[in-house]
C-alpha cells in the first residue's frame, strides 16, 4: 500500500471528493472510505487533508452540508453535490482525462 | 439532501463561533470512531485500533485550524440567505394581507402615491433649477466680476477697470467682458430686432464651449482696429430664422445695418444667461469712453485657475485695485471689487420659492403617512388574535416586527410606484409651472437623481408609518388576547397614538393653510397696489437705432422726434411719447441722487434716472402732485438740464420744503427740478420704491421705448405704427410690442402661479387631516360600541353620549390647532420674503385658518358621533 504525495495529489482531492459524493449524499468517513476501496488501497488520503478539502468545497459552493444521524445513530454531517458542483465535476474529469493521455502519449512512445 | 433513512435535526439557528469550533471536533470524532469500529472488525484492540486510526488521520490541530476559516465565511453567507428568505416570505404574506383588504390597500396606497408622487415631482423642479449643475465644465470655477459701491452693493463694469483685471491678475483662467446689445436684422421684408451679447474673445473660453459649426471668437476679433465685422449666431436662431443651413458660414447677415460675416454656430443651450441670439466681438478702443474706467456699463465673467478661490480672487482684484487707485476717478475712491460664483447667481433668485413649494409638499406626505399609520394602527387591533397566536407559536418580539416593517414597507413600494406613475404625467407638465415662477429654468426631467430620490423616499415613508404599528405589535399580552378573541381590548394603545397621529396632522394642515392663507394676501396687495399710472389702453414697443446709420445725436433725436410726430397722427392715438425705462420692463440708470454740496452718507439717495421725450408722462397717465411735465421746449440739444422727480425722491430729499426751482444732483450733473409725479411702478408692482428722475431725451438720445395712449384697443395699431416707421426708416425694426395692462398682469403670474400651488396642497392637506379626523373618531366609536350601548341601556341620554365623544376629538382638534398656530407662527418668519404688505402675525390670517380647520373638522368629528347615538343597544348588546 504505497501513499502518493501530496504535492500530486492536491489537483486532484477535489476531483475524487466530488465524484466519491456523485452518487448521493455522505459524511466524510464514506468519502475516505470510498476512495480507498475504489483504489484498492492504492490512494489514502491523509484524513485531515480530507476534512480540509471538504469544508473548502463547500467554501467555493461545489458542495453544501447538512448535520444528521447516521445509520448507528450518530450525529454526523452530511455533504451533497450542488447544482454548481455538478458541473464542476465534469470539467475537472475531462480535464484531468485529458492531462492523463497527453503523459500516457508522453511516455508510451519510446 | 438528505440520505435516506437519515433522520434530519431541526436546523440550528446561526452558530457562533464556539459552536463551530465544537462542530468541527464532532466531525472529526465521528471518523475516528468510524475507523476505530471498523479496525476493530477486522481484529485490532481498541488501543491500537486507535492509535493506527488517530496516525492515519494526521495532524488534527492542523486540520481543525484549516476547516474553521473556512467555516467563518459559510456560516456568513448562511446566515444572509437565511435572512433574505424571510424577508421574502415577510414580503409575501404582506402581499397576500394585502389582497385579502383591497379597500384599506386602496385607500393607503392612493394617499401614498399623491405624498410620494408629489414630492418627486416637485424635487424634479428643485433639481433642474437647484442641483443641477450648470452644464459647463467644472461650474465651480465660473464667477462673475464687478465693481462695488461704497455702500457694497453691486454696480456694472468700466471698460478700464476690466482692462485693469485682465492685464494684472493672475487667478483667471480667462475673463472676459460682455455686454446686452439691440440689433436690427435685415431680411427679407420687416427688419427684426434681435436681443445678443457683444463680449470679448475669450467668452467661450471662460464657459468652457465650443461651437456647433465653424470658429469660435479668436484674439483678431475683438482687436481695435482689426477685423472686427464677425457674428456667431445660437442654434436657435440658426435653425429659425436661416433654415439650419451650414451653407450660412462665411456669408454675411445685416445687424444694425452693419455687414457681418457668420463664422459659427454656438449649440443649443450653451448660453443660458438670456434670450440672447447672437454674439459679436466686443471692442475696447484705448482712448474711448468704453475703455476707461468710468462710465459703468458691462458684466465680467471669469473662470479662476483650478486650485484658486473666490476669497483668494477678490482679494488680489481689490489689492490692484488700490495699487492703480491714482488712475481712477476720485469718485470711485471707496469702491472696491467684487467676486462672486455664476452657477449662484443663476440659482439665488429661484431658491426662496422652490424650497417653500418644497416644504409645502412635504408637510402633505407627512399628513399622508400619518394617515396610513392610523389605518394600520386600526387594522393592527384587527390583528391582534393573529399576531398573539404567532408569539405563542414561538415567533420573538424582533421577527414580529421585521414582519409587520416589510409589510409596511410593501404598503410603501407599491404607493412609491403608484406615485412615481403619478410624477412621470406630471413632470410633463411641469416646465409650464415651473416657467412662471423661474423664467428660463431648464426643463425637469425624472433622472437618476430625482428616482434615486422617489426611491429612498419611498423606503422613508414606508418605515415612518410602520414603526409605530410595528411598535405595538411587539408586546401582544398573549393570556388576555388569546382567552376571549380580542374583543374586549380596549385598544389603548393603538386609540393614544391615533390621538398623536390626529393632533400631527390638524396642526400640520393649520401651517399650510396660513401659508397659503398669507400668500393670498399678499398676492392680493400686489395686485391692487397703485401702479403709478394708468396702465389701460396703453401700448409699448421698442426700438433700437444702428449705430452704423445714425451715428451722431442729431441724426437720432431727428428720428425720435420724426416719429413721435406721425404716431401721434395716427387715428385713435391720444398720447405718445418715448422712454428709457417703461414699466414692468426694466431699463434705466441707477445713479445717485442728492442736494448740491450735501454728499454725506445719509444725504445719498441710490435711485433710477429715466431719459424721456415730453409726452412720455402724459402718455402713461402719470398723476403730477406739484410743477410742471416736460415739453418740447426742454427736449431741445443743449437745452436747459431741467428734471421731474418723483414723489420718493421729493420726500427723501427736501423733507417739507417743495423741490419746485430747486437743484438735484442726478449722475454727476446738476438738473433743475420742474414738476414733482406720483411714484410710478419700475420693473414690478412690489419692488421697493425708488427714487426716480425724468430727464430729456436730448441728453441722451439712443434706443428707446415707446408708449402710446390711445382710445382704442393698443394692439390694433401695431400695423399703424409699423406703416410709420418703415416709412421713417426701413432698416429699423418694432420690437416687443405690448399693453402695459398685459404686462402688469403678466407680471403676477409668478405669485399667482406659487399660490395656486401651495393653496392645492393645502387643500389636499385639510382633505387628508380630516379623512383621518374622521376615521379616528370612527375607529374609537367602534371599539367603544358595548360600552356606548351599556350606557344607554342604563338610561344615559343619547345626547350625553353624543356629546362625550364629540368632546374627545374636539379636544384632539383644539389641540393640534394651538399646536399648528405656533408652527404657523414659525413658519411665517422664514416666508417673509415673500409676503407683501402683510405681516408674517397677521391675526386676520391666522383666526381665519383656525376657523376653516375648526369647522371642517368638527363636522368631521360629529359624524361618527352621530352614528354611535343611533346605535340600538338591544342588538348590539346581543350580537356583542
Amino acid at each position: 500500500m504505497s501513499h502518493t504525495t501530496l504535492s500530486l495529489l492536491q489537483g486532484t482531492v477535489d476531483l475524487l471528493i466530488l465524484k466519491a459524493l456523485q452518487n448521493g449524499p455522505g459524511h466524510g468517513y464514506s468519502v475516505s472510505r470510498f476512495v480507498r476501496e475504489r483504489t484498492d488501497g492504492v490512494l489514502q488520503m491523509e484524513d485531515a487533508a480530507l476534512y480540509q478539502a471538504l469544508h473548502r468545497l463547500e467554501d467555493k459552493g461545489w458542495i453544501s452540508s447538512e448535520w444528521g444521524l447516521s445509520e448507528n445513530n450518530r450525529r454526523a454531517k452530511y455533504y451533497s453535490l450542488t447544482a454548481a458542483g455538478k458541473r464542476q465535476l465534469r470539467e475537472e474529469v475531462s480535464a484531468f482525462t485529458r492531462y492523463a493521455a497527453a503523459i500516457f502519449k508522453v511516455i508510451e512512445t519510446t | 439532501m438528505r440520505p435516506r433513512g437519515v433522520r434530519r435535526l431541526f436546523a440550528f439557528r446561526s452558530r457562533t463561533r464556539d459552536e463551530l469550533r465544537t462542530d468541527i471536533r464532532d466531525e472529526f470524532q465521528f471518523h475516528l470512531d468510524m475507523r476505530v469500529d471498523e479496525l476493530m472488525r477486522s481484529g485490532l484492540s481498541e488501543a491500537d485500533a486507535r492509535a493506527q486510526a488517530a496516525r492515519e488521520f494526521g495532524d488534527q490541530q492542523a486540520g481543525a485550524v484549516g476547516c474553521a476559516q473556512h467555516d467563518a465565511r459559510i456560516e456568513q453567507r448562511r446566515r444572509l440567505s437565511e435572512l433574505a428568505g424571510a424577508i421574502k416570505q415577510d414580503a409575501a404574506i404582506g402581499l397576500r394581507l394585502l389582497g385579502r383588504s383591497p379597500g384599506f390597500a386602496a385607500v393607503a396606497i392612493l394617499m401614498l402615491a399623491l405624498g410620494i408622487g408629489a414630492n418627486t415631482t416637485i424635487f424634479s423642479a428643485l433639481d433642474a433649477v437647484l442641483l443641477r449643475p450648470l452644464p459647463y465644465p467644472e461650474p465651480a470655477r465660473l464667477v462673475e466680476v464687478f465693481e462695488r459701491l461704497e455702500n457694497g452693493s453691486r454696480n456694472s463694469v468700466s471698460g478700464g477697470a476690466y482692462l485693469d483685471w485682465k492685464k494684472h491678475s493672475t487667478q483667471f483662467e480667462a475673463i472676459a467682458i460682455l455686454d446686452r446689445v439691440t440689433y436690427n436684422l435685415r431680411g427679407n421684408g420687416m427688419p427684426e430686432q434681435l436681443r445678443g451679447i457683444a463680449a470679448s474673445h475669450d467668452l467661450l473660453q471662460v464657459l468652457g464651449v465650443g461651437p456647433l459649426l465653424g470658429r469660435g471668437f479668436i484674439e483678431e476679433d475683438d482687436r481695435p482696429g482689426g477685423r472686427n465685422d464677425v457674428v456667431i449666431l445660437t442654434e436657435e436662431l440658426w435653425r429659425s430664422r436661416f433654415g439650419g443651413d451650414a451653407a450660412i458660414l462665411n456669408t454675411s447677415i445685416i445687424l444694425d445695418e452693419v455687414s457681418r460675416t457668420v463664422v459659427g454656430i454656438l449649440p443649443r443651450g450653451a448660453w443660458l444667461f438670456g434670450e440672447d441670439q447672437f454674439f459679436v466681438p466686443l471692442v475696447l478702443t484705448p482712448g474711448t469712453p468704453r475703455a476707461a474706467r468710468s462710465p459703468h456699463w458691462a458684466m465680467v465673467f471669469g473662470r479662476l485657475e483650478p486650485d484658486t478661490t473666490i476669497e483668494g480672487a477678490d482679494a488680489e482684484l481689490n489689492s490692484i485695485k488700490r495699487q492703480l487707485l491714482s488712475e481712477y476717478p476720485r469718485f470711485k475712491e471707496k469702491w472696491s471689487v467684487g467676486v462672486r460664483s455664476l452657477p449662484e447667481l443663476v440659482v439665488g433668485t429661484s431658491r426662496p420659492s422652490l424650497l417653500m413649494l418644497f416644504g409645502a409638499v412635504s408637510l402633505v406626505l407627512l399628513i399622508a403617512c400619518a394617515n396610513v399609520a392610523s389605518l394600520l394602527l386600526a387594522r393592527s387591533h384587527q390583528r391582534q388574535r393573529e399576531i398573539a397566536l404567532r408569539a405563542a407559536l414561538g415567533a420573538t418580539a424582533g421577527r414580529i416586527v421585521r414582519q409587520v416593517l416589510t409589510e409596511s414597507i410593501v404598503l410603501a413600494v407599491l404607493g412609491g410606484a403608484a406615485g412615481l406613475a403619478l410624477a412621470f404625467g406630471s413632470v410633463r407638465l411641469l416646465p409650464y409651472v415651473t416657467e412662471l415662477i423661474v423664467p428660463g429654468a431648464p426643463a425637469p426631467e425624472l433622472d437618476g437623481r430625482v428616482l434615486g430620490f422617489s426611491l429612498a423616499l419611498t423606503l422613508l415613508t414606508g418605515l415612518a408609518f410602520g414603526i409605530l404599528p410595528a411598535l405595538h405589535a411587539r408586546r401582544p399580552d398573549l393570556n388576555d388576547t388569546l382567552k376571549d378573541g380580542g374583543k374586549s381590548a380596549t385598544a389603548g394603545g393603538q386609540q393614544r397614538a391615533q390621538g398623536t397621529l390626529v393632533i400631527v396632522e390638524v396642526a400640520l394642515t393649520v401651517v399650510l393653510l396660513s401659508a397659503a392663507g398669507l400668500l393670498m394676501r399678499s398676492l392680493a396687495n400686489t395686485a391692487t397696489s397703485d401702479p403709478g399710472f394708468e396702465p389701460s389702453r396703453v401700448l409699448a414697443f421698442d426700438v433700437s437705432l444702428p449705430s452704423a446709420t445714425y451715428q451722431t445725436d442729431e441724426t437720432r433725436m431727428a428720428f425720435w422726434t420724426a416719429l413721435r410726430a406721425r404716431v401721434a397722427a395716427v387715428p385713435g392715438v391720444d398720447h405718445t411719447g418715448e422712454g428709457m425705462a417703461v414699466p414692468f420692463s426694466g431699463g434705466g440708470f441707477g445713479e445717485y441722487f442728492f442736494l448740491p454740496g450735501r454728499t454725506g452718507e445719509n444725504d445719498v439717495m441710490l435711485g433710477r434716472l429715466n431719459y424721456v421725450s415730453p409726452g412720455y408722462l402724459e402718455a402713461l397717465g402719470t398723476r403730477l402732485i406739484a410743477g410742471r411735465l416736460l415739453t418740447e421746449a426742454d427736449n431741445v440739444a443743449k437745452g436747459p438740464r431741467v428734471a421731474v422727480i418723483n414723489q420718493t425722491a421729493a420726500r427723501g430729499l427736501f423733507d417739507a420744503s417743495s423741490p419746485i426751482a430747486q437743484t438735484v444732483v442726478v449722475a454727476g450733473q446738476r438738473w433743475q427740478i420742474v414738476g414733482v409725479v406720483a411714484d410710478v411702478t419700475d420693473r414690478q408692482l412690489d419692488a421697493a420704491r425708488r427714487a426716480f428722475a425724468y430727464v430729456p431725451q436730448s441728453f441722451n438720445p439712443g434706443n428707446y421705448s415707446m408708449v402710446v395712449r390711445t382710445r382704442l384697443d393698443p394692439s390694433s395699431l401695431v400695423t399703424s405704427i409699423l406703416r410709420e416707421i418703415a416709412r421713417l426708416d426701413p432698416g429699423v425694426a418694432l420690437a416687443n410690442p405690448r399693453a402695459l395692462d398685459d404686462a402688469m398682469a403678466r407680471s403676477l403670474t409668478p405669485r399667482r402661479t406659487m399660490l395656486t400651488l401651495v393653496g392645492a396642497f393645502a387643500s389636499c392637506a385639510l382633505t387628508l387631516a380630516c379623512i383621518g379626523l374622521y376615521g379616528v373618531m370612527a375607529f374609537s366609536v367602534n371599539i367603544r360600541r358595548r360600552e356606548i350601548c351599556i350606557r344607554v341601556a342604563l338610561g344615559a341620554e343619547r345626547a350625553a353620549v353624543v356629546g362625550h365623544i364629540l368632546t374627545h376629538g374636539v379636544r384632539l382638534m383644539a389641540a393640534g390647532l394651538v399646536l399648528g398656530t405656533a408652527g404657523a407662527l414659525v413658519v411665517a418668519r422664514l416666508l417673509s420674503s415673500e409676503l407683501y404688505q402683510v405681516s408674517s402675525y397677521d391675526p386676520l390670517v391666522i383666526s381665519g385658518t383656525v376657523a376653516v380647520v375648526g369647522t371642517i373638522a368638527t363636522v368631521a368629528c360629529w359624524m361618527p358621533a352621530w352614528r354611535a347615538a343611533g346605535f340600538d343597544p338591544i342588538s348590539s348588546l346581543r350580537n356583542n
